[in-house]
């Protein structure tokens, strides 16, 4: 690295080091006005509709994935009723229960999401309620049979943005999406007639499996038929019988204990092709039947508590008509789970 | 401490700088030993667990260093020496040599999952160069400060450059900011973090995502289209480039801003027009260790054509190993030691090669042996190769807009240590790089972040 050092020259080397000085501090001013003044600026635009501020406010957000849309949808006062959970309970039409429950159902699944994100969600929904929760509708996977309290998720997800606490929210606010995000947030609300997100979150995802040929295509349609758990060994007793632990369960425990006992719990556990289902004596079965229980009994406590469950070999699930792949299922078996969850409603008026 | 990180942008290095610069101002005795700290600490935050191998390793070294000096005992140096590659071997190879010696029939050895410290290579690397010039009275004693400080300094602890003893020691002596140039210096490692930021989050990381998906189907036996393939070879080619060359762009940044200057590691290496010409330009650092310590030690070219092709070939398959544990690494290196063995045959033999037939020739043997460095096995590399020449799966669409970037980027231009020396300090240079830090700093807040490649070697 180069350095002049002749006496004859401190002059200029003393004007260049004020130069280089006073570029080290331009850039790093700027460069903190910068992520500062953005994230100011994100603040109070409020790019999700978090309710966070109101000064650029308008219901509901521009079309773009749950993960980010469900922040508005989970605070509009339109709805008394949600549901939560992944892809395995995306097809749940909350028009259709409506008509059944007469309740106001908004659909908050978020594909490829765990029991974290759910109780997240349901944290988020409820908190933004003034008036009574008619009904939770929650989608107990094989995600909640997990024995890590930490419910460990697969793919991001912003829990920054559901966040109680406003520095969390902030420091979230810090990364690239945001900076595509303003400008987008602000054409929607100063837009005269901008594209809306759906408010009740509903997403019909069939007609994207039928593009992918997952009705037609004989190799996709020969996967459904291998048994998942072919070459597990069975037992005549649970081996880990007594040793299993299901965080969630306590987690979803505190929850039906926290609801007001006008709110309907509904649980239910998605439907399964046949061949994902645990052969009996298998390790998963006992797996899955301990969580089962565990679930029930952690809901057991509130008055009005129901388990809708689809995750058993019953005529449906044997019928590859109905399934894209061992864990969507197509309309006949939403509607069937949906006619089961007005049942259960029904039967706890 | 990822250099990517915030808690490194926002916490560790403000607060390193504040407390370096009060040191050296009102109690410059302490400056050493506090960059020490600070350096151990840094080292220590990924996983304080491993922070004591690298201070063991640092006190065992310089206690051998000493009883040398006092004793001169020379059977001391070389059985430090082993002792270093023995500590490298249980961390980094034990898997690997056991796998080696389960083929043999009849020989049945245990594997040991240990987690490797990070590192490891790069500091095992430093004792080495210094122990080998201690012993061949090249290198003075140093105090333990000093010797920790040259082991374990923080910008290139984890992941390089390897810095001789010889470059950075002299420089601890200096007052960093009582240098004429200081200014400067600090304003231009100010830079290269920026750049090197910059290459990894918007270049690298991104070219990650082209040929990391393609990679893991292959290994998990999918079929791989022309198109795929080609993206994935490209795309790895410039994604490494990026990534290590920002890493060290970085290291180089934050040695200026504590008044160290590193030593250069990349010189546009794919413009190189031989493969010679590649390894003088590439990973400059360990070229440099390679053939001062490892070729020249096995003879060189001081004993015949047939020793300087066999030196060679060696060289570069331990200068695979180097980089991982597996079998595809000896291989990679392998293949590049033979291609410096036809390189030094066809210079011996007086031909001659128009430079951008050079340039083709050592690109294509690059991008086509890369493939071998990135596959971790056999099977999942030659699906790309299968693919890659028309044996794959239908389809010849790829991704390219990242690669053709990185392509000019690698290609046309300076280097980022050549283009920040080269800039005046102007407010709108200053007002461009600090637009550039906002947005690398947004970027970073994103979910996705890769670790640096360097990071596992």
């Amino acid at each position: 690295m180069n350095s002049s050092t002749s006496s004859s020259e401190a002059p200029a080397e003393a004007s260049g080091a004020a130069a280089w000085r006073r570029f080290s501090l331009f850039l790093v001013g700027v460069t903190l006005a910068g992520v500062l003044g953005i994230l100011a600026a994100a603040y109070i635009i409020d790019p999700y509709d978090t309710g966070r501020s109101g000064l650029f406010e308008r219901p509901g957000v521009r079309p773009q994935g749950p993960r980010t849309a469900n922040a508005s949808r989970g605070r509009d006062p339109a709805f008394d009723a949600a549901i939560f959970g992944n892809s395995q309970i995306q097809l749940l039409s909350p028009e259709r229960l409506n008509k059944r429950t007469g309740f106001n159902f908004l659909q908050l699944a978020v594909p490829a999401t765990g029991p974290k994100e759910h109780f997240t969600l349901v944290e988020w929904f409820l908190r933004h309620r003034k008036g009574p929760v008619k009904a939770l509708v929650l989608d107990a996977d094989e995600t909640w049979c997990t024995s890590d309290p930490a419910m460990p998720n697969f793919r991001p997800f912003p829990f920054w943005l559901y966040s109680d606490s406003p520095l969390e929210y902030a420091k979230g606010l810090m990364r690239y999406d945001i900076l595509e995000e303003l400008p987008r947030r602000l054409g929607y609300v100063f837009g005269k007639n901008p594209e809306r997100a759906r408010p009740d979150g509903y997403w019909d995802y069939e007609p994207n499996y039928l593009n992918l040929g997952y009705d037609t295509r004989p190799e996709v349609r020969a996967r459904l038929e291998k048994p998942y758990y072919a070459s597990e060994p069975t037992f005549e007793r649970d081996p880990k019988e007594g040793q299993r632990r299901f965080p969630v369960a306590d987690r979803l425990k505190a929850l039906a204990d926290s609801l007001p006992p006008e709110t309907a719990l509904i649980l239910v556990h998605p439907a399964r092709y046949k061949s994902y289902l645990p052969p009996p004596g298998t390790e998963e079965d006992y797996q899955d039947r301990a969580c089962k229980a565990a679930m029930k009994a952690a809901v057991a406590g509130h008055p009005r508590s129901a388990v809708v469950d689809w995750r058993i070999d019953r005529p449906e699930n044997r019928n590859p008509d109905y399934f894209f792949d061992l864990s969507h299922y197509r309309q006949p078996i939403a509607m069937a789970i949906e006619n089961d969850i007005a049942k259960a409603l029904e039967r706890l008026r | 401490m990822l250099f990517n990180s915030f808690v490194f942008l926002f916490a560790f290095l403000p607060v390193a700088l504040l407390v370096h610069w009060l040191v050296d101002r009102f109690r410059p005795e302490w400056r050493l030993p506090v960059l020490l700290l600070l350096s151990l600490f840094f080292y220590g935050y990924w996983d304080w667990r491993f922070a004591p191998l690298l201070i063991v390793s640092i006190l065992v070294n310089w206690l051998i260093a000493r009883a040398f000096i006092r004793s001169g005992r020379d059977t001391l140096i070389p059985l430090a020496i082993a002792g270093n590659l023995v500590v490298l071997a249980i961390f980094k190879y034990f898997n690997f040599f056991a796998d080696l010696a389960n083929m043999i029939p009849g020989v049945s050895t245990p594997h040991y999952d240990i987690a490797l410290p990070l590192g490891i290579s790069f500091f095992t690397f430093h004792h080495i160069m210094y122990l080998t010039d201690l012993k061949a009275g090249r290198a003075p004693r140093f105090d333990l400060v000093r010797y920790g400080l040259y082991i374990a300094f923080f910008p290139q602890v984890l992941a390089g450059p390897l810095v001789r003893w010889s470059e950075i020691m002299h420089q601890f002596e200096e007052r960093p900011y009582a240098r004429p140039d200081a200014a400067e210096r600090f304003a231009r490692g100010l830079m290269l973090l920026v750049i090197g930021l910059a290459k990894k989050v918007f270049l690298g990381d991104q070219l990650a995502e082209y040929a990391n998906p393609v990679y893991q189907a292959a290994t998990a036996g999918h079929a791989i289209s022309m198109g795929e393939a080609w993206q994935a070879a490209l795309g790895f080619t410039f994604q490494v480039y990026f990534d290590f060359s920002g890493y060290t762009d970085m290291a180089l940044g934050l040695g200026l801003l504590f008044g160290i200057v590193l030593p250069q590691n990349f010189d546009s290496p794919y413009r190189a027009v031989s493969l010679q010409d590649f390894w003088r330009r590439w990973h400059m650092t360990l070229s440099r260790f390679l053939r001062d310590y490892l070729y020249i030690a096995m003879g060189g070219s001081r004993k015949g054509l047939a020793v300087q092709i066999g030196a060679l070939t060696a060289t570069m398959t331990l200068g695979g190993l180097w980089h991982g544990a597996g079998l595809t690494y000896v291989v990679w290196g392998f293949l590049h030691g033979v291609g410096l063995a036809a390189n030094t045959l066809w210079r011996k033999a007086g031909y001659s090669m128009p430079k951008i037939l050079g340039w083709f020739c050592m690109f294509s043997f690059f991008v086509l042996t890369i493939i071998v460095f990135r596959a971790q096995s056999f099977e999942a590399a030659w699906r790309i190769y299968q693919a890659m020449f028309g044996f794959g799966a239908e389809g010849a669409a790829m991704k390219w807009r990242a690669i053709a970037v990185g392509a000019a980027f690698a290609l046309i231009g300076p280097t980022a240590w050549t283009l920040v020396h080269k800039l005046p300090p102007r407010r709108w240079i200053a007002l461009a790089f600090a637009l550039l830090f906002v947005i690398v700093l947004f970027k970073i807040g994103d979910d996705v972040n890769y670790e640096f490649i360097y990071f596992q070697f």
